[in-house]
């Protein structure tokens, strides 16, 4: 009896995170994208650590304006005599946490429509989605510029503006696969075994649409990050004294002619975000591809 | 008599398509003693699964009864509804899609005994599962993988233990087997008979391969474009089939035999789909003996010796 | 080693052929040393159950394998005294289609969606042929009306029709160029069985007409029974019994044959338990030893797990791979009653 119940434990499962590991390991410019990312990841969860925010961030030095890379500020100095490399680290912070916030935002409001809208589909689809065509047909851009002149420039309304442009992806990706789903046998093999709609959407169905979903997480956060530097380059987002690489990237700009690494690294920074977390995203569609599987 | 376990009259499901209404079922009527199997039999679109599921209620009908122990199961409330689920059961065609990919065996066996609370105890419910699964023939060393690491024949038993988890008296079996290689076939259909015989389990057997569901049923129904044509014992049907589908259907079958050369007899064109019928048999398009007759009016189901319906103005 | 093909009239010869999938350090041995010969106007019946390597072994008389995975490593496949296997790409192109042709299952994705049908047939016939356009679709109509299908509706697409009018239309593409060698694998496993038959029957008229040798792939040992002149019986990528058809269903040697036999639902023998053969078909990628067969033979000795088995001749058209039939091994099998 004892060893029977033990079963369960006695025969480890192998875990479906570890074969759709074995499969990301073998590209190249995944892991390339993976380490990037963390790394920039952990410089801007650690940012207090490695850079002093008072000292290296606010303190400003005239004697030092727009000084080219040295030792002492290896990413030069900016217009007020400021570190640019304290500064790029710190500017991380703001542009990772509103990508974040917006994904996280959009993907709970999107992902729910769209699963309800899936699911039930008829006449309730058509409203959903409809209002969702209608979020869709404006520019993401333009709309989060409209909101944020509306609502005002904070960091939560930042999130805001620029995850409301996801939601309609998020809805239309979940909205299908949640379609592509709602009609298998094991959906209805749940419902022949007694269980209720609810049930059946978050443990049959929401499981099995992770897939384009984490894909999309990818791809969306690095739009996220990239329009949260957008906006405050023109002075929507998060203003100057604050750090950050659209701003720092907006000021100089001015400056260009004189001291191009001012421009360089928070553009630097900004681009390598975005390509990591591409190639991440590309990575982990083949590896989560399940015709590439067997 | 034997005792009926269900009882269909008169069932229908229609689905909207943009060429029309499509009369999957159209008014089905039969019943099934408790203990037996009933073979439903006929070609794709002929609407045996829908029958199949709306019998179980996982489609909602258009219109008809079918009486469960006498309980009329259309009118049961999600709730008593949900009760009743226990006690019938399906096993799905298709042991690839019928498991979900992201859940290992033993959830998945576990489930049903999980959502309607019936051994709240993991510890019991896990030997609960394991039971199960040596019912079925799978090895306990199975329990944590997933079905995708598994062959067809063992998925498929997945889904049979799935379905005994909750102690059905009655399966719907929808082309169990079809999906599988010959050898496998054989020892899945010899565990359903032996489940069948152990538990006095009732089985509605659907399928197209007529061999198998003249080794397995009772009783076959043949049916034909959304309607039942044919209903008899099987030995009857075999020996004398009545209906000129089901003569033409059984003389189709390819038979493993040398010797035996039977005559076949070649149906003209291709099976239609019930879109908007008119009135009238059904098969009569492509039926060698068509008269006038088969035309405008449809036949009904008449009983021409005990036990044996048939459904066609010549007989 | 030129074989002379023209003795006894053979259309197709395989020799030892072997072929592996191979990936990631895990090699599936799909096919094993498979020889078989075909002569004129015959049908040879593959018979097994997945992963036996019957469709491999078609695909490799075509080079149609895809490549990676896979790997032909041994053997010869001569036609007509060509070694196919010697040919490069562009001389493989004008065989297919033109010389051998073949049927897929699934007439549904076998066909381009976004051409007609008459189209696809004229395509065939202009690759091969020097032909004007409007001959070679004169003669695509000629191949529909061949196949039961109204020449008229040449100017269709695919989904206009139902899946045993795909079916037809496949097999007019495959007869277009009047090809040496047919093969069909499993051609009428997706269609209903009265559609079937009406295939079946079209298949065995043109083949008679035209005098085509036929590869049929198939697991239903009824088709096999209506429609081909010699069976071979694959298993784990060798043919493990082969003969005429009265060799195959009378005089049924090797264990794995009889099993298939005995797993069907006999429609005399009612309500009697099946008699399946136990276990599963084994790993390709980890073949037992000895006997491939031995893990489920239920006459095995230990013998069988350490000798591989070679072709024993019953008689001129029969042989079998089984050690029971070679002599001193103490393998015998007896007879179950029945």
């Amino acid at each position: 009896m004892s060893e029977q119940a033990s079963a369960l434990k006695k025969y480890k499962k192998r875990s479906q995170m570890a074969e759709v590991w074995l499969r990301f390991r073998k590209n190249k410019a995944a892991i390339f994208g993976l380490i990037i990312f963390t790394c920039i990841l952990l410089v801007s969860i650690f940012a207090d650590v490695l850079v002093d925010y008072e000292t290296k961030v606010k303190q400003q030095d005239f004697m030092n304006r727009m000084a080219s890379p040295s030792w002492e500020h290896p990413f030069g100095t900016d217009e007020f005599g400021r570190d640019i490399l304290g500064r790029v680290v710190h500017g991380s912070r703001l542009s990772l946490a509103v990508g974040l916030g917006s994904v996280a935002f959009s993907l709970l409001l999107g992902g729910t429509l769209g699963a309800v809208a899936g699911y039930y589909g008829g006449r309730l689809d058509n409203l959903i989605m409809r209002i969702v065509d209608i979020f869709m047909a404006i520019p993401s851009t333009i709309m989060a510029i409209t909101i944020m002149a509306a609502l005002g420039a904070s960091t939560f309304n930042l999130m805001l503006a620029i995850g409301i442009s996801f939601i309609p992806t998020y809805a239309r990706i979940m909205r299908s696969s949640v379609i592509g789903l709602r009609n298998t046998e094991f959906v209805e093999a749940a419902k022949a075994i007694g269980a209720k709609n609810s049930t059946i959407i978050l443990t049959e169905i929401l499981p099995n649409c992770m897939a384009p979903i984490l894909v999309q997480i990818t791809m969306s956060f690095a739009f996220g990050v990239l329009n949260v530097s957008t906006l405050s380059f023109i002075g929507l987002g998060i203003s100057p004294p604050t750090p950050e690489w659209g701003n720092m990237l907006s000021t100089a700009r001015e400056y260009l002619r004189d001291a191009p690494h001012m421009c360089f690294f928070p553009g630097m920074a900004i681009a390598l975000t975005i390509l990591s977390l591409n190639l991440l995203g590309d990575g982990l569609r083949d590896a989560l591809d399940p015709k590439l599987k067997q | 008599m034997a005792e009926t376990l269900l009882e269909v009259k008169n069932l229908k499901k229609y689905f909207k398509t943009q060429k029309g209404l499509l009369h999957a079922v159209d008014d089905v009527s039969f019943t099934v003693d408790r203990g037996k199997t009933l073979g439903v039999v006929g070609e794709s679109g002929c609407g045996k699964s829908t029958a199949g599921r709306t019998i179980l209620r996982l489609l909602e009908p258009t219109s008809g009864q079918v009486f469960f122990e006498g309980k009329d199961i259309f009118s049961l409330s999600p709730q008593q509804m949900r009760a009743i689920r226990k006690d019938m059961q399906i096993i799905f065609q298709d042991p690839y899609a019928s498991l979900n990919p992201r859940k290992t065996v033993g959830e998945i066996i576990g489930m049903p005994l999980v959502l309607n609370k019936l051994i709240p105890d993991p510890r019991k419910r896990e030997q609960r599962v394991l039971e199960l699964m040596e019912t079925v023939g799978l090895a306990e060393r199975f329990i944590n993988t997933y079905p995708h690491e598994l062959d067809g024949g063992r998925r498929q038993r997945i889904g049979i233990a799935r379905a005994m988890a909750m102690e059905p008296k009655f399966i719907v079996c929808d082309e169990p087997v079809s999906a599988l290689d010959v050898s496998i076939q054989a020892q899945i259909l010899n565990l359903l008979t032996t489940l069948q015989k152990k538990l006095g389990l009732t089985y509605i057997f659907i399928t197209h391969d007529l061999s198998v569901v003249n080794y397995f049923s009772d009783d076959i129904a043949v049916m034909y474009l959304g309607q039942l044509v044919e209903k008899a014992s099987s030995e009857r049907l075999f020996e004398k089939p009545m209906h000129p589908y089901t003569q033409a259907l059984l003389s189709a079958i390819p038979v493993p035999d040398i010797d035996h050369k039977q005559e076949r007899i070649l149906l003209k064109g291709e099976l239609a789909s019930p879109i908007n019928p008119k009135p009238g048999c059904r098969f009569a398009p492509r039926c060698n003996y068509v008269t006038d007759k088969c035309i405008g009016k449809t036949p009904e189901l008449k009983e021409i010796t005990p036990g044996h319906f048939v459904a066609c103005t010549l007989v | 080693m030129e074989k002379q093909a023209s003795e006894k009239n053979i259309v197709l010869e395989i020799e030892d052929l072997v072929v592996n999938y191979e990936t990631d350090g895990v090699v599936v041995h799909a096919v094993n040393g498979v020889s078989l010969r075909l002569e004129k106007g015959k049908t040879l019946a593959l018979v097994g159950e997945t992963g036996a390597g019957k469709t491999t072994t078609a695909l490799s008389i075509l080079q149609l394998i895809q490549d990676p995975p896979g790997k032909i490593r041994g053997g010869s496949i001569t036609m007509d005294g060509d070694a196919l296997l010697t040919f490069s790409e562009r001389q493989m192109e004008s065989i297919r289609g033109d010389k051998v042709s073949m049927i897929f299952q699934d007439p549904m994705t076998s066909l381009n969606p976004v051409l007609t049908v008459g189209q696809q047939i004229a395509e065939v016939i202009q690759i091969h042929q020097k032909v004007s356009k409007a001959e070679a679709e004169q003669k695509a109509r000629e191949m529909l009306e061949l196949v039961g299908i109204d020449g008229g509706r040449a100017g269709e697409y695919p989904h206009q029709f139902s899946g045993g009018m795909k079916q037809r239309v496949v097999i007019a593409i495959a007869l277009a160029c009047n090809p040496t060698l047919l093969i069909a694998d499993e051609p009428t496993t997706a269609l209903d069985v009265t559609i079937q038959a009406q295939v079946l029957e079209l298949m065995k008229e043109l083949r008679e007409k035209y005098q085509t040798s036929m590869i049929m792939i198939t697991h239903d040992l009824g088709i096999v029974a209506e429609t081909c002149d010699e069976v071979s019986i694959m298993y784990a990528g060798r043919i493990v019994e082969h003969g005429t058809l009265r060799d195959i269903f009378k005089e049924t040697r090797h264990p794995y044959t009889v099993g298939l036999f005995n797993s069907l639902p006999n429609i005399k023998r009612r309500q009697e338990m099946l008699k399946p053969i136990k276990g599963l078909m084994p790993d390709p990628s980890n073949l037992p030893t000895g006997c491939s067969f031995h893990p489920r033979c239920d006459y095995a000795q230990a013998i069988c797990s350490t000798r591989k088995p070679a072709q024993t001749f019953l008689s001129d058209t029969h042989f079998v791979e089984c050690l029971a039939y070679e002599s001193n091994t103490g393998v015998t099998i007896t007879k179950k009653e029945g």
